[in-house]
């Protein structure tokens, strides 16, 4: 057992070793293709000016890995469920694993405080303006998301308030109730009050008088009974048309009664011999 | 016949002589109207009715020399007698005249006479001017002389019957109408 420990605390001292490691060495560097080589290189001779072909000749190359140490089976410890420490188990049942100073100490210094870069919770909008100034002021410190993976939510459910479609509720009309014919009511003329006369005095308290409710119980307020008047039943209506059946008998209309004699001389002997013959 | 009346030599003073020569030869007087009138004012009927039936002749002559001739006259419209009779009128300085006819009757209309004071006057200067002009038996009777001097142109019986009822208080216009019936008898 301890032995494991030994073996696991020197894998993890050299995973912390790894990690402290430049880590330029895994940035990618530009270098020429023919020198592969990482160490600086005396500046090439100027070359003559010769054409420089369009394609560019760099190449991306990485670095060379740093050398990984390589586990040996026997430093790979595996674990089964001797190995899980149970919270809530009493502290004599636990085994207690002697671990360095040093170690606990660096396990004790504060967590590296995350990226700026790092994903912040979206603050609700503020309602308010003053409740905006106070988000300005003091923003509110939400930790850092837990790295590790995300697990997907599952199938995503969009709420119906989500596309605004809703279906509206059904409103239930009152049933209509059954027309009512009324009968045309009229305002009763209303007499224009006559001009007073020069010699009329208005008493004081008269008009009072006159609409003040009589004493006593008022008599019962009757709804007004409303009668239909009976419809008749629609007909159809056409025109009567009412034309002459019997023929007018036109023959001899007008009776002649004698001739008129053509008084109509052209000449002067004619109209001679007409005035003459009177 | 000719559409207007030449009246071109109708009078000729003869000054040397101190004549006045009508168009037939007949020697003539200018004696004013009024005196004319004044005359056949005062002389009898019978007189009167004479020289207004001698002075019509005298018109009647000149009436058929202008148309050429009593069957041309005959034979001529009513418009163009009226015009040779209306210039014989105006050339005696008697004044002018219409032919009318109601219904079968003819009716003369002076008009502007300076004797138009003596209706019957012209009633028989019509008489004469017809009479010489056509050759027929007629006779002419005043009918009105509001406006003018209207005379009625009938036979002798027609004209006595016609002044009967005018002097009865028959207006001119039902004794026309009433000629119109068989007669008026």
């Amino acid at each position: 057992m301890s032995s494991q420990i030994e073996k696991l605390e020197a894998l993890l001292a050299r995973i912390r070793t790894n990690a402290q490691a430049p880590r330029h060495a895994h940035e990618i560097q530009i270098v020429e293709p023919e020198t592969q080589k990482s160490a600086p290189t005396p500046p090439p001779e100027r070359a003559p000016e010769v054409e420089v072909p369009l394609e560019s000749r760099a190449r991306l190359v990485t670095a060379p890995h740093a050398e990984v140490e390589e586990i040996e089976a026997e430093d790979v410890l595996e674990l089964d469920d001797r190995h899980v420490v149970r919270e809530d188990a009493d502290s004599s049942e636990t085994a207690e694993i002697q671990v360095p100073a040093g170690l606990v100490a660096k396990a004790a210094e504060p967590a590296e405080p995350p990226p700026p870069s790092s994903r912040r919770p979206i603050a609700e909008p503020a309602e308010s303006p003053q409740e905006a100034e106070i988000q300005v002021a003091h923003p509110a410190h939400t930790p850092p998301p837990e790295s590790g993976k995300q697990v997907a939510a599952e199938a995503l459910t969009f709420d119906d308030d989500l596309t605004g479609v809703r279906e509206a509720a059904r409103v239930e009309l009152p049933a209509p109730e059954a027309s009512i014919q009324l009968q045309s009511v009229r305002m009763p003329a209303v007499k224009a009050p006559s001009q007073p006369d020069e010699m009329e005095v208005e008493l004081p308290g008269t008009t009072e008088e006159a609409t003040r409710p009589p004493p006593g119980p008022l008599p019962e307020m009757r709804a007004p009974r409303i009668e239909s008047i009976p419809q008749p039943e629609p007909t159809q209506v056409s025109a009567e048309i009412s034309r002459p059946t019997r023929p007018v008998a036109a023959a001899q209309v007008a009776e002649m009664i004698g001739t008129v004699q053509p008084s109509a001389p052209k000449t002067f002997g004619e109209l001679l011999d007409l005035t003459l013959s009177l | 016949m000719a559409s207007t009346v030449d009246v071109s030599g109708s009078v000729r003073f003869d000054l040397r002589s101190g004549t006045v020569q009508l168009a037939d030869d007949e020697k003539g007087v200018v004696v004013p109207a009024a005196a004319l009138a004044a005359l056949v004012k005062s002389a009898p009927f019978d007189a009167r009715a004479q020289v207004g039936r001698d002075l019509g002749a005298h018109l009647g002559r000149g009436v058929v020399r202008r148309a050429g001739g009593g069957k041309s006259l005959l034979e001529a419209d009513l418009d163009g007698v009226a015009t040779l009779l209306a210039a014989e009128l105006a050339v005696a300085g008697l004044g002018t005249c219409n032919l009318e006819r109601w219904g079968r009757a003819l009716v003369v209309h002076i008009a502007d006479s300076p004797l138009a004071s003596s209706p019957d006057f012209v009633a028989h200067l019509v008489e004469g001017a017809l009479s010489a002009a056509t050759g027929r038996a007629l006779a002419c009777v005043k009918l009105s002389d509001d406006g003018g001097v209207r005379v009625l142109v009938a036979s002798e019986g027609t004209a006595s019957r016609v002044k009967d009822w005018l002097e009865h208080g028959t207006s001119y216009a039902d004794a026309l109408v009433r000629l119109q019936s068989k007669g008026g008898s």
